[in-house]
């Protein structure tokens, strides 16, 4: 028991809570992104393994990490707006929009890495650059706080970064006013002059960026390749944290910390000989509990007729 | 004599648009990637009837996928988006397994038991979210998904912990007793009665849907719930109540595929089926007596795929972009949009000029 | 004229199903006035505001607007020329703030972020010069109807309207919000603003308006000067008589008492009581008639007595027995049917075949069954004999209901509603929207069904159907009854319409025999 509270209560874990949260965080964020501009994210998983992909196969092809990132990004946008054009233009339903672009992914990732890698299940044999890590100098030097902080990937610190930004752009800035607007009651927004489908495609554009990084991040700093299936239904707890974060920036960051905490937690658990599954069944039961107390207290106001 | 109206053949029109758009498009990528585009071509639309074993592959993959098109159709009659069933399948397996490694009866006694079970579990999987919607108002699509991994997870941590053969990897467990299985059906392939059981099932859904008034009102839940409780029906009761039908259905699919193609447990993973399911249920227009065509359809082109890529320079993961469009086009409400309404104010002119 | 802001120069609209919305409408409104827009629902005052905001095209007429032509713009083009709409169900965003709703699409800003304090002061500014007072930091979730209306109204101003068009603002306002709200209106008229005030109270529309326009059935019926014209002359123009239906009619024979409803009271969503203390009874063979302007309560009070809602207060006494608690399944086996108000959210499942909708309230009996299983040739037969019986035009059961025309629709209603023998029909608007002869058929049937010996409830916003058809005649206003008639033959119109109006009302109690 003392072996194992000493690998719980170091600074250690606690680096790599915020590791394994980091795609979590990013899948959330773009969910949330997607919610509240009132367009269902049950596509973001299938968005985020396509991005990963690209992400792998652009930095070989560019030799940089950086252009890695963009064409990950690119992916993401265009995916985003395939999905709007089929659900905006041709009025597909969402949810089932949303499943098709998961099993397109799916299928797609493995068909291009064959092309280019030579393998079907993962481009390690390529030789792709990655994002670094990054020691922050000076943090790094402070004892506990240092070694919790400093030497995450550079997109970790992003993904944290881009939470502040966006709490920022959706609660003090007239482009997320008017996001929420046309999210919340389009005929409202409407009824104001607002063109909704113009913030319909920034709004996927946005949500395009963040799935973008989050899959890059999966095989660029995650790991250092793209294997099928890596995403491994981290889009889907992205929608559950933004459930349980409410909506909120910072109630997501809180959520995904918990689901991060959940993950490594049970790793650590298996020393006490504690069974791993039944702990990785935990982060999925709070959800499940979260969301119905909520929508009961919720419903109880409506809870006339 | 009841003559159908034009009006519901521009949905098979359109399903028709979906497939052959998706075939189109698959063709034209395999003429521009491959080096041997004919062949490829030829082994994917023929490749299954060049063997009875390869034939046999597609009646065994349809298997499946006709348990879970069903179980899609009743989780989703009553207008739910209760996608728990992929966990259901699995936790199905894993109760059948439990099952029938813990009784100590005649080999075809456990067998139906494992199977029940099987049903049972998936039966209670699927009923949670919608539980949980009508009590609390909770978001079926996001407890149902999470439930999906609780599923997965929980029935690892039963396999691993109480039937794990110590021989072997860590999700496989001991195999099943003598005699506890779906005994083959035709040599040289691996048909099992399991395909009977899923007959059964079709024809036990059809009847349930068509010719009860619990398949009736399910469905009238899902037209127009407003309308279905001014008409006196309990809308809470017959939406739990379809859940935990198709929940059934989709784990006694687990329960069957383990008995039929395994001699032991040996998922390593969610088996991705019933996704899988959502496709056939769209293709079968919701309809239970088309399932089989769809679900046929679906694993010829599975198997064709998986012959070209034997052969040839195309992954069998191909199949999955047909799936994703083929998906999309038909829900895609907009196609066929123009024509759809000519019909619609011909028939409303029609029905105007009397009988 | 020119001191008018606005010309609408014979408009004219017809909808793609063939209802002529507006012929030929010409309203002008002065400079500075505050002008009703009074009618009926179906009258065509929402389609005439709605092209003029621009939500909907004309088909033919011309729009000026302070000296302009502004055909064929866009709705964020008419807001910038200065025209403003408070539409009468919100269009208000319940998470945001009062401020934020306030300036969305034209927000302050400061660097990149909205500039918050000037948003507030603006709204502050507003409030104080209009007395229109509401917390910017509020959230419209939290706030009262009226309060939210003020919203609407502070938005409209900080785009500057020059003309606001305020669409049954006192629908849901109680008699004080209705105060606080021509105070603000006679504060706005002294501003300069052009007000367009829509409405179907009399009373109301007396208080402040200059000049009144009334439209009815798509076309303007006349336009009058408030102050030269009484109550009783507006009230006429209003619910004038077309007669186009007489009924024969047997004289009534009432039974004994079938239903007794005593001190209904419901509060709805928005804490108001819909009916209030509503008490009266029904015998067999009667007709009871409930008049009344659309939104007094009547609604409320069908959906109360057949099971809707849980949380109503009173006694609803049906053969002995208390409805009140009850779930509609068992109230229809009670013996009462319900044909509701609006037959395409509620009445029928339109994507749904015909015979599907008509047994939609017996599935489970068992004369539908063979062996346990549901027999089509039973449904089938029952089916088509009730499209005979009924004369429901369609081309088969088979048939998609939502193909069918209005009437039909209903007659798919009423073909159900009546064919589950009930003891008691409560009636809902049945004959609105529908033609001429399925209108006549289903009269045809009320009356048949109170010769037998039942019981009628006959809700009508048309006063004609409640004169032809009743037998006695209530009025509620305000959710509470103005006004209970024995015998309907007493009853004029014009009286009636006095009451309806909530010009006249009998004391509180309700006489009974």
């Amino acid at each position: 028991m003392g072996e194992f509270l000493k690998t719980i209560l170091t600074p250690e874990y606690i680096f790599t809570i915020i590791r394994v949260m980091t795609p979590i965080l990013f899948a959330a964020l773009a969910c949330m992104v997607f919610t509240k501009g009132g367009i269902d994210s049950i596509g973001i998983e299938g968005i985020m393994l396509l991005c990963a992909m690209a992400g792998s196969v652009g930095s070989y092809f560019t030799q940089s990490a950086l252009g890695g990132i963009i064409v990950a990004i690119l992916a993401g946008i265009i995916v985003s707006f395939l999905f709007g054009y089929v659900t905006l233009q041709l009025k597909s339903v969402e949810i089932l929009a949303g499943i098709a672009i998961n099993t397109l992914a799916s299928g797609l990732t493995i068909f291009v890495i064959y092309y280019v890698a030579g393998e079907k299940g993962s481009t390690q044999s390529l030789a792709s650059p990655t994002i670094p890590n990054i020691k922050i100098p000076g943090l790094e030097q402070i004892p506990i706080l240092g070694q919790i902080l400093s030497g995450h990937n550079l997109l970790t610190y992003v993904a944290i970064i881009l939470t502040i930004v966006l709490a920022f752009l959706f609660y003090r800035t007239p482009l997320g006013l008017r996001i929420r607007s046309i999210g919340e009651n389009p005929q409202a927004a409407a009824s104001v002059g607002i063109n909704v489908m113009k913030y319909k495609y920034i709004t996927l554009t946005i949500a395009g960026t963040l799935a973008g990084l989050g899959g890059a991040f999966m095989s660029m700093g995650y790991v250092s390749f793209f294997s099928k299936e890596m995403i491994a239904g981290r889009g889907f707890i992205g929608m559950a944290a933004e459930a349980m974060g409410r909506g909120n920036p910072y109630g997501i960051l809180a959520s995904s910390f918990l689901f991060g905490l959940a993950d490594s937690f049970a790793i650590r658990l298996q020393m006490l000989k504690f069974p791993a599954q039944l702990i990785q069944t935990l982060p999925y039961v709070i959800t499940i509990i979260a969301i119905s107390v909520y929508s009961y207290k919720k419903s109880r106001v409506r809870r006339i007729i | 004599m009841k003559t159908k109206s034009k009006l519901s053949y521009v949905e098979a029109l359109r399903t028709c648009v979906a497939i052959g758009v998706s075939l189109l498009i698959v063709c034209i990528i395999v003429f521009i990637i491959s080096d041997a585009p004919i062949l490829a071509l030829s082994d994917f639309l023929f490749g299954p009837l060049t063997s009875i074993r390869r034939f046999g592959n597609v009646i065994e993959a349809s298997v499946p996928l006709m348990f879970t098109g069903l179980a899609v159709i009743l989780l989703q009659r009553a207008g739910l988006f209760n996608l728990a069933m992929e966990g259901a399948f699995f936790i199905g397996s894993v109760a059948a397994t439990a099952v029938s490694l813990s009784l100590n009866l005649p080999p075809l006694l456990t067998l139906t038991c494992a199977l029940a079970a099987g049903a049972v579990a998936g039966g209670i999987t699927c009923a949670i979210p919608t539980v949980l919607k009508v009590k609390c108002e909770a978001n079926v699509l996001v407890t149902s998904l999470m439930l999906n991994y609780i599923c997965l997870y929980f029935g690892m941590y039963v396999i691993v912990n109480f039937f794990q053969d110590p021989k072997m990897n860590s999700n496989y467990s001991y195999k099943f007793g003598k005699g506890v299985e779906l005994g083959k059906l035709f040599s040289k392939t691996r048909i099992n009665s399991g395909i009977l059981i899923c007959i059964a099932c079709i024809i036990i859904v059809w009847l349930l849907l068509n010719k009860t008034s619990f398949g009736y009102k399910i469905t009238m839940v899902g037209k127009n719930p407003k309308m279905a409780k001014y008409s006196g029906m309990n809308i809470g009761k017959l939406v739990i109540g379809s859940s935990i039908v198709g929940g059934m259905i989709a784990g006694l699919g687990g329960a069957v595929d383990l008995f039929g193609m395994y001699q032991r447990f040996q998922y390593s993973g969610l088996t991705g089926y019933g996704w899988d399911g959502i496709l056939i249920a769209i293709v079968a227009r919701q309809k239970a007596q088309y399932v089989p065509f769809a679900a046929l359809f679906l694993a010829y082109m599975r198997t064709g795929a998986d012959i070209m890529s034997r052969n040839s320079d195309i992954p069998s993961e191909m199949i999955k972009i047909i799936q994703a469009i083929v998906i999309v086009l038909i829900s895609a409400q907009a196609i066929l949009s123009g024509y759809k309404k000519k019909l619609i104010v011909q028939e409303a002119r029609e029905s105007e000029q009397g009988a | 004229m020119g001191n008018d802001i606005l010309k609408m120069d014979k408009i004219t609209k017809i909808y793609g199903n063939g209802v002529m919305a507006n012929k030929d409408v010409t309203l002008t409104v002065s400079k500075g006035e505050i002008h009703a827009l009074m009618g009926e629902n179906g009258a065509g005052k929402s389609t005439l505001m709605k092209i003029l905001f621009g939500i909907e095209d004309k088909d033919s007429g011309s729009i000026i607007f302070d000296g302009q032509s502004i055909d064929g713009k866009t709705p964020a083009e008419i807001i910038a020329a200065g025209i403003g709409m408070v539409h009468q169900h919100f269009m208000l965003v319940d998470s945001l703030k009062v401020y934020e709703n306030v300036i969305l699409g034209m927000e302050p800003k400061k660097g990149l972020a909205i500039n918050k304090k000037k948003a507030i002061q603006l709204v502050k500014d507003l409030s104080k010069k209009y007395n229109l007072n509401v917390n910017p930091l509020a959230r419209v979730s939290d706030l009262s109807v009226g309060l939210k209306q003020k919203v609407e109204l502070i938005k409209v101003l900080a785009r500057n309207a020059k003309l606001l068009i305020l669409d049954e603002p006192t629908a849901v306002l109680t008699p004080q919000e209705t105060q606080e709200l021509f105070e603000q209106l006679i504060l706005l008229k002294d501003n300069g603003h052009t007000i367009i005030f829509i409405s179907h109270k009399i009373k109301e529309v007396k208080r402040i308006c200059n000049r009144i326009t009334v439209l009815r059935r798509g076309s303007l019926v006349g336009t009058m000067d408030t102050a030269n014209s009484t109550e009783e002359e507006i009230s006429k123009f209003m619910v004038g008589r077309d007669v186009i239906l007489k009924m024969d009619k047997k004289p009534a024979i009432f039974g004994e008492e079938l239903l007794c409803v005593r001190n209904l009271t419901f509060e709805n969503q928005n804490h108001k009581k819909a009916v209030n203390n509503v008490s009266f009874s029904l015998k067999k063979g009667q007709i009871l008639g409930v008049a009344g302007v659309e939104g007094n309560g009547q609604n409320e009070l069908a959906e109360c007595i057949f099971g809707f809602y849980n949380h109503a207060e009173g006694e609803i006494l049906f053969k002995g027995k208390n409805l009140l608690k009850e779930k509609i399944l068992d109230i229809r086996k009670a013996g009462v049917s319900y044909i509701p108000e609006d037959r395409i959210s509620t009445g029928v499942a339109t994507k749904v075949s015909v015979w599907e909708n008509l047994v939609a309230d017996r599935i489970d009996s068992t004369a539908l069954r063979t062996k346990k299983l549901l027999s089509q040739d039973k449904i089938h037969t029952m089916s088509k004999k009730l499209i005979d019986d009924f004369l429901i035009l369609c081309r088969n059961d088979n048939q998609e209901v939502g193909m069918l025309s209005g009437g039909n629709m209903q007659k798919v209603v009423v073909a159900r509603e009546f064919s589950a023998n009930p003891d008691l029909l409560i009636a809902n608007q049945p004959t609105r929207g529908i033609d001429v002869g399925a209108n006549e058929f289903i009269w045809k049937k009320i009356i048949e069904l109170r010769d037998q010996g039942k019981g009628v409830l006959l809700i009508s916003a048309d006063l004609n159907e409640i004169l032809e058809l009743s037998d006695s005649i209530m009025v509620m206003c305000d959710g509470e009854v103005a006004g209970y008639f024995e015998d309907s033959k007493q009853m004029s119109e014009y009286e009636l319409g006095l009451y309806m109006l909530g010009l006249k009302k009998q004391g509180s109690e309700v006489s009974e025999a």
